[in-house]
């Protein structure tokens, strides 16, 4: 399916719930709502014609005034890709976990959680995962964090 | 006989044989800096130089010098590659799991100062010396086989100045 059919059937069907995402280098890319994540990624896994059986990578953005997650997928029968991305406020940055539709989000998202401090909602398996066990300096992937020997990369302008 | 081409003796000829006299000291340290068995930890990329130095082609056996895959059995431990805060106490839990007398090379950047880690990394301990004692550092990123070379004879000489007298 190419791109243009992907956007067409998905601003059709949730034209209320997501827009289309202008900066993405990953086409078809869309900025949806926090509230209709699940909904829209049980849609695009399960329907016949997208079928994006595979959540390919997930990562999380910190922005000036907005926290991102977004999800790269991919489909093993149709062979597309599609971006999707939530935004979340600074101050209590909350979504749902996808675990339910993609297993392989399990990881993916422990990880952000604990890099980001991004919570997501009935994860099965909310431990941390990468950082020491003794961890207690925050969320050290956000642009305003700082460590106990942490230096930024001087200005060398 | 090599023994006496590398330590200092004095022989004297006596009728039916001879007898070497020489500084417990010299044997000795000439017995450790012979054998100075490595542990393998390789962390990062400079383990490949490490595997390297080992190899046929660089010959680390012609130092006496063979890998173990104890802590146990090491004399030595070559800590070659980026060293994060996670596997920091590993680290030193391998190193005091090593009979005395024990001995520390810090091979490579990473290991030195945090290297090319220095700024911007959460992960990153700034030099292993902040973890255990450092006997010679390598620096390069990663050292070339010789410079590892050369730091074991560095090593080797720190060795042959070893007195019984300072020992703890």
């Amino acid at each position: 399916m190419s791109p243009e059919d992907i956007k067409e059937i998905l601003t059709e069907k949730y034209s209320d719930k997501l827009k289309e995402d202008k900066i993405a280098g990953f086409e078809p890319s869309f900025i949806i709502e926090k509230d209709s994540l699940l909904e829209i990624c049980r849609y695009l896994k399960e329907s016949n014609g997208l079928s994006f059986d595979l959540l390919s990578c997930m990562c999380g953005a910190d922005y000036e005034d907005r926290f991102e997650v977004i999800y790269l997928l991919f489909s093993f029968s149709n062979k597309h890709k599609l971006s999707l991305k939530v935004q979340l406020p600074k101050e209590s940055p909350e979504v749902e976990s996808v675990t339910s539709v993609w297993q392989g989000a399990n990881w993916h998202e422990r990880e952000i959680a604990e890099l980001f401090g991004i919570k997501f909602k009935n994860h099965p398996d909310p431990r941390p995962i990468l950082l020491p066990e003794d961890w207690d300096e925050g969320y050290p992937l956000r642009k305003d964090w700082s460590g106990k020997d942490f230096k930024r990369m001087p200005d060398f302008k | 006989m090599g023994v006496m081409n590398k330590v200092p003796v004095y022989v004297e000829k006596l009728p039916g044989g001879a007898i070497i006299t020489t500084k417990l000291d010299d044997v000795l340290n000439y017995a450790r800096l012979s054998s100075m068995w490595y542990l393998l930890f390789g962390l990062a990329c400079c383990a490949v130089e490490l595997m390297a130095t080992g190899a046929s082609r660089y010959d680390f056996d012609r130092f006496g010098m063979i890998f173990r895959a104890s802590p146990r059995q090491s004399d030595l431990m070559i800590v070659a590659g980026t060293l994060t805060k996670k596997m920091a106490p590993r680290l030193r839990r391998l190193y005091d799991q090593m009979p005395e007398p024990k001995y520390v090379i810090a091979m490579g950047g990473c290991t030195i100062t945090g290297g090319p880690f220095y700024y911007d990394s959460y992960s990153v301990e700034k030099g292993v010396e902040h973890i255990l004692p450092v006997d010679v550092y390598v620096p390069g990123c990663p050292p070339r086989p010789e410079s590892l070379m050369e730091g074991c004879i560095k090593l080797q000489e720190k060795i042959k100045k070893q007195k019984i007298k300072d020992w703890a």
